[in-house]
């Protein structure tokens, strides 16, 4: 009847949304990608692009569920992997600077080779612009400061470079790369361009990674804060933690009419009916619940659900055990007040005298 | 409180450890050839790099006054029958 994937650690950067098979296949097309290119006797770029291409499409599906459910969170996650990755670019082109004894012209990191200054370039205004706007976004946290003033300083070097590498060729080449603060450079360092620039990453790398990981305590399925508005952040968190995402296809019976809930539901995508049956044996609809509204409460309470909840077409929600629910409830004054307050909406419409009866399976 | 300082103290830790390794690569692998301008050119293009800082400077700027701007607002916001703006 339904897809439950538990969730245990921090929910935010587990995978939720992709289904085993796709990640073998994803995981065997990137391999046959990589085997081909590697064969053609492609550059690593290509090899390396065609590799990492599928797992981009796959994870983008993933992101947009990350995005839907934690908001800008997701953006700084995505953002996170970017900056990874160009700390990976700056470590490959040290491997290489080692394996080739310090040749600079055969050691251009992977994609570096397409045009180390325009790739870099732009890689770092990327990494410069996203940290400004994860700081506007979050602007608490003071380790995106840290790592926003690293990057500028980065920036400063990078259009310096650019500016050289475009319109002064003869003075790059006889020394310019060497930017502002390399060896030999405008200022200078005892570091050379590419050790310099190795050192650089970290600086932005590591306080991004703190702020990255004090933001994920702060991050919450924004489905369970506009089902639960009172909710305080910290239960918000704690609760999120502890949400399984479920999946109902047309027809699912999620909680049925006088059996207790083993779950309390939210909605995230698609509809749910609520259906009670009449002393007569007609089925009759009395709600439909859309994203952001909750139902099973009251199997869970009173050991009764008022209603059967059937999904009406491909649904998905994010459920909370009954015993975390009691206990959210025994906690939080407020909360219960808004899940009392629902309860009696869905009393009133099952004993209100409305809309003519559906006959049953109908 | 103690979070803050064990992070500060990673911080320094990771910046300290990647310089040192940048540096022992710089001494031991180096760069060959080698090529450095003359100490006469290498201030050539000293203005790009004052203005590359500027633009820097300038986008940041813009950034923390948007910041500034958005704190004002939720304090503002937070306070109590704070009365009606004879700015609007």
């Amino acid at each position: 009847m339904t897809n439950l994937s538990r969730l245990t650690l921090p929910s935010v950067l587990q995978v939720q949304r992709l289904p085993l098979r796709v990640v073998i296949v994803t995981a065997l097309l990137s391999y046959a990608l990589q085997i081909g290119a590697i064969v053609q006797a492609q550059p690593l770029y290509v090899i390396v692009g065609l590799t990492l291409f599928p797992w981009i499409m796959v994870f983008a599906f993933e992101y947009i569920w990350k995005y839907e459910h934690y908001g800008f969170y997701a953006f700084m996650l995505a953002f996170v992997f970017l900056q990874l990755g160009h700390l990976g670019e700056h470590t490959v082109q040290i491997i290489q600077l080692n394996l080739t004894h310090g040749n600079l012209a055969k050691s251009h990191g992977i994609f570096g080779q397409l045009d180390l200054e325009t790739v870099h370039v732009v890689w770092d205004s990327s990494v410069w612009v996203g940290l400004a706007i994860c700081l506007y976004k979050f602007s608490r946290n003071r380790w995106l400061y840290v790592a926003f003033i690293f990057a500028s300083l980065h920036e400063v070097e990078h259009l310096y470079l650019y500016y050289v590498y475009n319109f002064d060729r003869a003075f790059y080449f006889s020394g310019g790369l060497a930017g502002v603060m390399g060896y030999g450079g405008v200022i200078g360092s005892p570091l050379y361009r590419p050790y310099l620039h190795f050192f650089y990453n970290f600086l932005v790398v590591t306080p991004l990674l703190i702020a990255f990981i004090r933001q994920t305590t702060h991050a919450y399925d924004q489905y369970l804060a506009r089902a639960l508005p009172h909710l305080s952040e910290t239960e918000l968190v704690a609760t999120t933690n502890r949400l399984q995402r479920v999946i109902a296809r047309p027809g699912d019976v999620l909680v049925t009419e006088d059996e207790p809930s083993d779950r309390f539901y939210i909605i995230t995508e698609g509809e749910v009916e609520l259906v009670i049956k009449t002393p007569e044996g007609w089925e009759r609809t009395v709600d439909r619940l859309g994203p952001s509204r909750f139902f099973g409460e009251l199997g869970i309470l009173t050991g009764k659900n008022p209603a059967t909840a059937r999904a009406t077409k491909h649904t998905e929600l994010i459920a909370l055990d009954a015993h975390s629910f009691t206990e959210l409830m025994k906690r939080d004054a407020v909360v219960r007040s808004d899940v009392e307050a629902d309860m009696k909406r869905l009393h009133e419409l099952k004993y209100a005298t409305a809309a003519p009866p559906i006959p049953a399976g109908g | 409180m103690k979070q803050g300082y064990v992070e500060a103290a990673i911080f320094v830790v990771a910046a300290a450890g990647a310089f040192g390794l940048a540096w022992y690569f710089a001494l031991t692998v180096g760069l060959h050839p080698l090529i450095v301008p003359p100490v006469e050119f290498r201030q050539k293009d000293w203005m790009v790099a004052v203005g590359a800082f500027a633009f820097v400077v300038l986008v940041d700027a813009v950034v923390f006054s948007l910041i500034a701007l958005k704190h004002r607002r939720e304090r503002q916001a937070l306070q109590p029958d704070r009365g009606p703006s004879l700015m609007r």
